[in-house]
């Protein structure tokens, strides 16, 4: 019998034998869904659903973790390369032989993906062969480029806001063209920080969750100035710590055992609404899932083994908000007031040029 | 064998100073017992934390270790690898395992399709 708290709604999107699917977002050419394969191939669908033949997302074959679009460009991401097509002109395409943990774009024509050791990789488009990539880091033991996100929407005016495992949660202003980037370290020891994402995307707002792979989760109201963060853990989130997205105030956790919407979290935080006595709704779908995003601030794709669950998030807020008196899915988060400080630090980035 | 190149520093191929010389003997027999190898007869270890995930093996939460094929009679050695190429400036080139090791480890019934996907993705599990 399901619960309450079971999330039951949900859409099952099914690919042919041959797409072995690993990665779902937004489609960059339209309104709709991209899927990648683990073979390095793209399908996109549109809003109604019709699908292109799967085309090559990269020659290297590897797996698809990210897709991104700027201007009349499309990067595209894998453990083994980034692979920049142009959308128009001559037919031909770029690659950078650097791994990425995932790819996302500005609003002034760069590609902005996590490289690990690398650093965080900055391409300006367009990306032809002879084109200098730049990577920032800084000389930090523990400091690894594993999932970021841009804040802000103005061009020259967004902040890159990445989380860095063991070196934490790593943010700075990132303006097209300046050669350096100074960077601000947050670190607490033993937060192995592998994803954050922003609680109110598409505004100016800094305000920004990070993830630990333990499943604490960490709110900073503003990721360049925020001294104390608020961290808390729930019980009933299961599993090694995935991703988190936010949408509509809810917040979104994957993990090794399934999908948990702690529901108005989010919004609760924003409100400064957050303090002991307030209980938070958890709701959850037990699943073994690969990847997840959000499209459209309407849409959660959670991506599964030869099959995409399509969630709409404003049912799910929606059933949130008609529940969010009852006792039987309430869960009390754990402040985590004993948690040690998080340490704070400037750092000047080192760029590397990544040559080809 | 028990190197002191892969212990102790910070970059490449560290192992976690918190795993013991057994842990690392134990990652090893993981990958012989199961034959979990490239094509080069490299092989691929793990330890395995709880039915789904893998413990971190390496200074930068690398969950997989490469042991280098030797000749009969020479000892292994191995160290955890990267789970993207991070190869960069002056760099050697720094592969992570190839797909196969993970497609392996799924025949082999040590993790599911959706870990293996992962992996093949450069995410943790």
């Amino acid at each position: 019998m399901n619960r309450l708290s079971d999330l039951e709604q949900f859409f099952l999107i099914k690919f042919p034998h041959d797409f072995d699917v690993c990665w779902a977002g937004p489609n960059p050419l339209q309104t709709g869904f991209c899927f990648g394969s683990t073979d390095g191939k793209l399908l996109f669908e549109d809003a109604e659903g019709g699908r292109s033949d799967p085309r090559t997302g990269t020659d290297s074959k590897e797996a698809i973790n990210g897709v991104a679009r700027t201007g009349t460009w499309l990067g595209v991401s894998t453990r083994e390369d980034v692979t920049f097509h142009p959308l128009e002109g001559p037919p031909g395409y770029a690659t950078a032989p650097y791994g990425a943990h995932g790819i996302t774009a500005t609003a002034d024509g760069y590609f902005i993906a996590p490289l690990g050791r690398n650093g965080i990789m900055a391409a300006p488009t367009p990306v032809d062969h002879g084109a200098k990539l730049k990577a920032y880091s800084a000389d930090q033991a523990g400091l690894y480029a594993y999932r970021l996100t841009i804040l802000g929407s103005q061009i020259g005016a967004q902040v890159i806001a990445c989380a860095a495992r063991q070196g934490g949660i790593v943010a700075g202003e990132f303006a097209a063209g300046r050669q350096s980037m100074g960077l601000k370290i947050a670190t607490q020891p033993g937060f192995d920080a592998i994803d954050i994402c922003p609680l109110e995307p598409g505004t100016e707002s800094r305000a920004v969750v990070a993830l630990g792979r333990d499943g604490r989760i960490s709110f900073f109201q503003d990721v360049l100035e925020n001294k104390k963060p608020i961290m808390m853990k729930f019980q009933n989130v299961q599993g090694v710590a995935y991703r988190i997205l936010s949408s509509h105030g809810d917040i979104y956790l994957l993990t090794s055992k399934g999908l948990f919407v702690l529901g108005e979290l989010a919004g609760r935080f924003l409100r400064k609404e957050l303090t002991g006595g307030i209980n938070t709704p958890v709701r959850m779908s037990l699943l073994e899932a690969v990847d997840a995003n959000l499209v459209d601030n309407r849409w959660l794709l959670v991506v599964m083994p030869g099959t995409v669950a399509r969630y709409d998030l404003e049912v799910i807020h929606q059933q949130v908000l008609d529940h969010l008196g009852d006792a039987e899915i309430q869960e009390s988060q754990m402040m985590d007031g004993s948690a040690p400080e998080w340490e704070w630090r400037d750092v000047p980035a080192k760029q590397l040029a990544l040559a080809r | 064998m028990f190197t002191h190149k892969h212990h102790g520093g910070d970059g490449d191929g560290q192992w976690l100073e918190t795993l013991t010389e057994e842990d690392e003997f134990a990652v090893f027999d993981w990958a012989d017992d199961r034959e979990i190898s490239d094509e080069a007869g490299n092989l691929y270890g793990a330890l395995q934390m709880g039915v789904d995930s893998l413990h971190d093996l390496g200074t930068y939460r690398e969950q997989i270790a490469k042991f280098w094929n030797q000749p009969d009679g020479l000892p292994w050695h191995g160290f955890p690898v990267w789970s993207i190429n991070q190869e960069g400036p002056g760099n050697r080139r720094r592969n992570p395992p190839p797909k196969v090791i993970f497609n392996k480890m799924v025949e082999a019934g040590l993790i599911k399709r959706a870990k293996a996907n992962r992996l093949k993705g450069g995410h943790h599990i």
